[in-house]
């Protein structure tokens, strides 16, 4: 294994390199954003200053910058250190040297892929811990939830199980593409892909609640689609309104059919709303207290692809010819 | 199995459809530079591959003693890496590693070890390959076409060199190659490839004893009794490679005449009549 060791080191120092100061550098700031912004969210709660609605508007610009860069930050470990992994091999057609040592290419494959999986796996945890931290500090200034867009990416330990999937996701597209810059399209396809198949599935990992909000006098106030902290909200838009046997009536229906003065006017004086029996807006949520089942489902997920994508490697390399037959 | 290096047993190779190597069966003496010949397809190189237990069989059996290392065609090498650090692959890569023999070997061709590879001659990227594949002392050295890119000065001296480390150490070379020129004085043992399948296997003084050129007045069939290798016909006289057990003292009537023949004119007799068979 020691052997095996040094040939990782050998072959790919400056990305473990680049990547250790890149993963330090982040880190502190990381660290230091979320001070920062604890401090700021300490000085509201004491009200030493006026904090409005707006908050999220005055919080430090770079922590949504630094918690945007450790969700993205997989994709380039795919690039970087997963595809040369096997791909640049393949390339310079250097794999039947390293196949013909004492050590056997199962064997190779298991020591180079056990130790950039170490180092991704610590570097991973320095900068899921850092954001998670960041995360959690950025919720108790802004208010903004925790388990919506960045923020859940951010937490939950995902930043760590999303880069050890996409190390493997890489090893995996280089075994079987074996070529680097093809390798590198099929990452980023599947990345983009992954970027939006989450956004849709995340919100059905679990059945959602819904919740009826009655109106009070304020039209806008009674519009209010995300009434519940911390949550996320899966009303996007105009939510549809609610009659007391509880039917569901779209915007279009009662705004522009039944109460079309509504859109003109800011409350209901004629009691429009009230004569078709609406009492309220329907909005469905996946409430904060399955946040962590969430993160475990998609840690999980994660896995389940360094899993599956490792296999893929190995089974490239089992079947990989290394003589012109 | 002390005097036989490798012994094959209904090998086979097929990929897809295609068998590279079928129904090959061997045994190859230890302490020998055997030279495994073949047109280019014949299965010189899937049948060092399955040796150096890079490949798999498709079916047979291959048993050996020691260690074997296989130095592929290409001769690849970590081009970002220096010399000495190749020689550092070759020590961290095996379980048996002799610095001295692969730093002796490129002492004496004054390779530069601190130099990468990538900035080494064509000839100077073989030595280095052949450096590491000594270092890791094999039993059996595997070297697929190792000369090719090497002038015939550099050829002439690494053959040379290679026959001395054979001479100290208890190692087996085999040497494949389809260049018929590469064999000449290089080869203790011959082991020739068609198509896949073995067609001739012997030590080389004893089948060039046992050939001869017989050449005479046109007949369709030889004069003697033997195996006719091959036969070339003009218009008044015929000629014949045939192997009997007398070879070139196999007795003729004049104005038959029976000559010795060479290394390169017993390969490319038993190469060249089975072209355009097709594939098995």
């Amino acid at each position: 294994m020691r052997g095996l060791i040094w040939l990782t080191w050998r072959q790919h120092r400056w990305p473990i390199v680049i990547s250790a100061v890149v993963t330090a550098i982040l880190a502190v700031f990381m660290a230091l954003t979320a001070a920062e912004l604890g401090s700021m969210a300490a000085d509201c709660a004491a009200h030493v200053v006026r904090c409005g609605r707006e908050k999220s508007e005055s919080a430090p610009s770079h922590a949504t910058y630094l918690m945007n860069s450790v969700v993205f930050l997989p994709v380039l470990v795919a690039v970087f250190w997963g595809v040369p992994l096997l791909a640049r091999e393949f390339e310079q057609r250097t794999l039947p040297l390293a196949w013909s040592q004492d050590v056997g290419r199962q064997k190779w494959l298991l020591g180079k892929t056990a130790v950039l999986v170490t180092l991704v796996g610590v570097m991973g945890t320095v900068l899921a811990g850092a954001s998670v931290h960041l995360a959690h500090q950025y919720h108790a200034y802004t208010g903004e939830s925790l388990f919506e867009g960045t923020q859940f990416q951010a937490g939950g330990w995902l930043p760590l199980t999303l880069a050890l999937a996409w190390l493997a996701v890489g090893i995996a597209a280089g075994a079987a593409t074996r070529r680097v810059l093809a390798a590198i399209a099929v990452v980023a396809a599947l990345w983009i892909t992954r970027m939006v198949l989450m956004v849709q599935a995340r919100q059905h990992f679990m059945t959602p609640l819904t919740a009826i909000h009655p109106f009070t006098d304020s039209r806008s106030d009674s519009r209010s689609a995300n009434p519940l902290p911390n949550d996320m909200s899966l009303t996007s838009g105009n939510p549809p309104f609610v009659d007391s046997h509880g039917g569901t009536h779209s915007v279009h229906q009662v705004l522009e059919g039944w109460c079309p003065q509504l859109l003109e006017a800011r409350n209901d004086p004629g009691g429009c709303l009230q004569s078709h029996d609406i009492v309220g807006t329907l909005s469905k949520y996946q409430p904060p207290n399955r946040m962590g089942t969430f993160h475990l489902i998609e840690n999980g997920m994660n896995l389940g692809l360094f899993v599956v994508a490792l296999l893929v490697a190995w089974w490239c390399v089992k079947r990989t010819r290394t003589t012109v037959a | 199995m002390t005097d036989v290096a490798l012994e094959a047993c209904g090998l086979g190779k097929r990929y897809r459809k295609f068998w590279a190597l079928k129904d090959f069966s061997v045994a190859l003496p230890a302490n020998k530079v055997i030279a495994l010949v073949g047109a280019n397809g014949a299965g010189k190189s899937t049948l060092m591959s399955i040796a150096a237990g890079i490949l798999p069989p498709t079916e047979g059996d291959l048993r050996f003693d020691g260690r074997v290392v296989l130095l592929s065609q290409e001769k690849p090498l970590y081009r970002s890496f220096s010399v000495a650090e190749m020689l550092d692959f070759g020590r961290h890569m095996n379980t048996v590693w002799d610095q001295q023999r692969a730093l002796n070997w490129l002492g004496r061709f004054e390779i530069p070890l601190d130099r990468p590879c990538g900035k080494l001659s064509g000839g100077q990227q073989t030595q280095v390959a052949l450096a590491v594949a000594l270092g890791a002392r094999p039993s059996l050295l595997l070297l697929d076409e190792p000369l090719a890119n090497l002038d015939p000065l550099a050829r002439r001296d690494v053959t040379g060199e290679l026959l001395a480390e054979v001479a100290d150490s208890a190692m087996t070379v085999v040497l494949s190659t389809h260049v018929v020129a590469e064999l000449a004085g290089v080869g203790d043992h011959l082991l020739l490839l068609r198509q896949g399948r073995g067609a001739l296997d012997g030590d080389v003084e004893e089948l060039l004893s046992q050939h001869a050129r017989l050449t005479g007045p046109r007949v369709d069939r030889p004069p003697v009794d033997g195996q006719v290798v091959s036969a070339q016909h003009t218009e008044r006289q015929s000629t014949f490679l045939i192997r009997t057990l007398l070879g070139p003292e196999t007795l003729v009537e004049p104005p038959w005449r029976a000559t010795p023949i060479s290394l390169e004119d017993l390969v490319l007799a038993y190469l060249k009549p089975k072209r355009g068979e097709g594939e098995l």
